[in-house]
């Protein structure tokens, strides 16, 4: 079993989801495909906009026997980087695990050995997709949570204006981005 | 994305301000918080608030700390005015006649599961101070309808839009009998201090109902609250006026009324209005302004 | 075709409605149960499902309207927990009197006061004599399965009464799990043409709830009585028709896994997911730990659970819920359920998860150790009960309030 936390920040509109839940739902949906089995936690409480919060998700290929709120984290995935000062983000994440955060710059965590760094917000703007596509590719790239192949096969058009092969190429680009972190 | 904004509609006061821990729980731009701010600058230090299941009641305290600088309790969604129907008799038993007891309730748990609770103290005309902050929804369950939805407004349990008109809260509450009936909007402060004023000096039951839009479910940057507000007076949406011993008084008359669809347009939870539709809310507006003078 | 979808408990349950297709739905939002609202009137609003979609202005005005609906012949579902339940209470009597076919789902959530919008059964159980039938689901999956299946077990002739769905705040009605989702042709097959009498139709004009003097009470109460008795045949009848029409597991008054062991952890609702991977892993230690899961509360299957039971040295109840005064239901029933066994097993209690708090692998194995070992609290023959988790420093004896926090420096 393969555990996943995504911190963002909440947005406060009924009609749009923040990027880090939905990177998170892109993935269970892609491993639903790949016949795997999932969990998936959003955030439970109804904070004002804007505020840090995080989704945490469950692949397993066996059946996942535990609600337990308790994580021993392969991958955390940080959506808006200005919430590294305010969040542990690393709370619970294996000694080997990765944290994958999206930046324009650099961003240096003490004590942390992997960390992959990529501007997944101008892989999104230049696809005119959501920015949670390339961020899923990334967490599946580094992860192995689910493969590539059915990460492509799950997703639509992802913004209005965007087109299928637009998804697709920012896929490639988020997983890409991180190439040269994977082990 | 910049760190926590501050809250654009929050005053500072002595007896209201979020702490930190509180911050987290009140939206960006929250109509209600100008509403609950004023209230208890105007009546305390000498009030206790009791708030029922609400935003409001949300952003009120925590295990750490408390909004209101003066007595709270976080009450039971139907019953607010019950309850303080009791604490109004105990204060009184108790020859503390000068504390005000106040409800501060959102719009669904005035006019509809606290409906029977409203209208047995409003008849008892128990001395209390009620005032209802209107968002038009009901917001701590995340936006369905109430009765004081507009119609056609499109929520969670109306994808279609209302179908029903927004309930005249103002003026069944005076058909009670009561001393005091008041509106106001987050917009027009000055008007609504002036009523807190004059409520706080009436005895018997003494109803205000404040315009208080929420950014998030009618659909509007957050940082144009006031101006939406705003909108809904100088449009005529909204009437500002006092019920005092049953005559009607407008407190504010917009010099030339803009028109609905100006209103309309500022507002996703519209946004699927047709002009037709937006003709028609302008005719039930204009008729209402008819009739007053 | 069926379809594996990616949905949480209140999607498993909006999508159970809209394939089961009840007529009348008349709701009142309440936390979190309101988004599982939000998908069923979209469903009303795009033509999916035809149904009349109240919005009411209170919870028991719900109660009320549903009733009402049923009278009138129609199959009703609604769904509310808590506060909402609470406020329901006096109209649950009025549905399961009336002999109603209702289905609600029920988002079991703490109730206030302490104020909580988070998990656990006490609102279930506090209205657990009101004649209602009550299944409690572990996971996403049997959300949607046990709201179709209901609908065909409450409206059996054998039956005629009300159930709730009971699923847990947030755990299960916000979290996302694959789902298998029946096709609707095949559910429609399964669940047939409503069996709704309307008792008020002025094709048969029927006079309903007379004044009622001592001599004619008691016998109605029997005849519930018997159609609950009734209800412990016809759920696992249901649960077994809906295994071979949809291929899948059948479900019914219990489960059991990894069986015979010398204890067994007893417990409701998600707890039992979190146990089944505590019990393995006590397994690979040697231990020799099985789980008895409640599915089906009311009725009470006591046959069901003695012989379940038989054989077993400790039964560890776990009870997501707990009553100042008594014990938790599970504590307390199953030991009624073993009374007049020869050589029953001991039955020791475990108040967990209350509020929502979060119960843990960890958490689980520890207390079946100390269970098996016969450690505190589990030595004693007079109340062998555990808080779980409990933190003495926060105990406070007064009603709940804000306290600032010392100033420091």
């Amino acid at each position: 079993m393969k555990e996943l936390r995504f911190h963002g920040r909440r947005l406060p509109r009924y009609d749009h989801t923040a990027a880090f839940v939905g990177a998170a739902q892109l993935l269970a949906r892609a491993a639903l495909r790949e016949g795997k089995q999932v969990q998936l936690r959003p955030p439970w409480l109804f904070l004002r906009g804007y505020t840090p919060e995080a989704a945490h998700l469950r692949v397993a290929s066996e059946p996942i026997e535990t609600y337990s709120q308790e994580y021993v984290l392969d991958l955390v995935a940080v959506t808006d980087a200005s919430i590294l000062g305010a969040v542990d983000v690393t709370a619970g994440l294996k000694d080997t695990g990765i944290l994958l955060v999206n930046s324009a710059k650099p961003v240096t965590l003490s004590g942390r050995a992997r960390v992959a760094v990529a501007d997944f917000g101008a892989i999104a703007k230049r696809y005119a997709v959501d920015l949670a596509l390339p961020i899923a590719a990334a967490a599946a790239a580094l992860s192995g949570v689910v493969s590539q192949t059915a990460l492509a096969e799950t997703v639509g058009p992802e913004a209005p204006g965007a087109s299928r092969r637009q998804s697709l190429r920012a896929l490639e680009a988020g997983g890409d981005a991180v190439a040269s972190s994977r082990r | 994305m910049p760190a926590l904004t501050p809250l654009p509609t929050i005053p500072r006061s002595r007896r209201f301000s979020l702490p930190p821990v509180l911050q987290g729980t009140a939206c960006e731009g929250c109509g209600a918080l100008p509403a609950a701010d004023l209230l208890a600058e105007m009546l305390g230090p000498k009030m206790a608030v009791i708030c029922p299941a609400s935003c409001a009641a949300t952003f009120s305290l925590s295990y750490t700390n408390a909004s209101w600088k003066v007595p709270f309790v976080h009450w039971i969604f139907e019953s607010a005015p019950a309850a303080a129907t009791g604490l109004r008799h105990a204060y009184d038993a108790r020859g503390m006649r000068d504390v005000h007891v106040v409800c501060f309730a959102g719009d669904s748990g005035t006019l509809d599961i606290g409906f029977q609770a409203l209208s047995g103290a409003a008849s008892r005309n128990e001395n209390i101070l009620y005032v209802c902050y209107d968002n038009e929804v009901a917001m701590n369950t995340q936006g369905q309808a109430t009765s004081s939805s507009p119609v056609k407004a499109r929520t969670p349990t109306t994808p279609g839009g209302v179908p029903t008109l927004k309930k005249d809260a103002p003026r069944i509450m005076a058909a009670h009998g009561i001393p005091y009936v008041a509106t106001a909007a987050v917009s027009h402060l000055a008007d609504y201090r002036a009523k807190l004023r004059r409520a706080a000096r009436v005895r018997g039951f003494r109803y205000l109902h404040v315009l208080s839009p929420c950014p998030i479910a009618w659909g509007y940057p957050y940082e144009q609250t006031i101006e939406v507000t705003r909108a809904a007076v100088e449009t005529g949406m909204w009437m500002l006026y006092e019920i005092d011993r049953g005559r009607m008084k407008l407190t504010y008359r917009p010099r030339r009324r803009r028109p609905v669809k100006e209103y309309v347009a500022l507002q996703r939870r519209f946004a699927h209005l047709s002009p037709r539709e937006v003709q028609s809310m302008q005719r039930h507006v204009d008729e209402g302004w008819r009739t007053v003078r | 075709m069926d379809r594996i979808e990616l949905l949480t408990g209140n999607e498993a349950a909006a999508r159970a409605v809209r394939l089961s297709k009840p007529q009348v739905i008349p709701t009142y939002p309440i936390t979190p149960q309101s988004p599982m609202l939000a998908s069923i009137a979209g469903d009303v609003a795009a033509g999916v499902l035809k149904a009349e979609f109240l919005n009411m202005e209170s919870d028991y005005a719900a109660m009320a309207a549903a009733v009402g609906a049923s009278l009138g012949g129609t199959r009703v579902f609604t769904a509310t927990n808590s506060q909402g339940l609470l406020f329901m209470a006096e109209h649950l009597y009025t549905a399961s009197g009336s002999r109603c076919p209702i289905v609600m789902a029920v988002v079991n959530r703490a109730i206030s006061v302490p104020h909580s919008r988070y998990a656990d059964h006490n609102d279930a159980l506090a209205v657990n004599r009101a004649g209602w039938m009550q299944l409690f689901c572990e996971d996403a999956q049997e959300i949607l399965e046990t709201t179709i299946q209901l609908f065909k077990i409450c409206e059996d002739p054998r039956v005629r009464l009300p159930a709730m769905v009971c699923y847990e705040s947030f755990i299960h009605s916000n979290t996302a799990e694959g789902v298998v989702v029946p096709a609707a042709a095949a559910v429609d097959r399964f669940l047939g043409q409503p069996r709704v009498e309307a008792l008020l139709d002025p094709a048969a004009p029927r006079a309903l709830n007379p004044p009622t003097p001592p001599e004619w009470y008691t016998e109605f109460k029997f005849a519930e009585q018997q159609a609950m008795e009734a209800a412990l045949r016809v759920i696992p009848e249901v649960g077994a028709e809906y295994a071979g029409a949809f291929k899948t597991r059948p479900r019914g008054l219990i489960e059991t896994a990894e069986p015979g062991g010398r204890c067994v952890l007893a417990s409701m609702g998600s707890i039992v997911k979190t146990a089944r991977r505590a019990i393995r892993e006590l397994q690979a230690e040697r231990l020799s730990v099985s789980l008895l899961k409640v599915r089906t509360y009311r009725p009470f299957p006591a046959a069901a659970i003695r012989e379940a039971l038989t054989g077993a040295e400790v039964i560890v109840a776990v009870d997501r819920n707990s009553a100042s005064g008594s014990h938790g239901v599970l504590y307390d029933e199953i030991r009624s359920a073993l009374y007049g066994m020869r050589d029953p097993p001991r039955v020791v209690g475990v108040i967990a998860g209350l509020g929502g708090r979060d119960v843990t692998v960890r958490q689980i194995k520890e207390i079946t150790r100390r269970a098996l070992k016969r450690e505190p609290p589990f030595d004693r023959n007079d109340e062998p009960i555990e808080w779980l988790g409990l933190d003495r420093g926060r105990v406070r004896d007064e009603s709940p309030q804000a306290r600032p926090l010392a100033r420091t420096g």
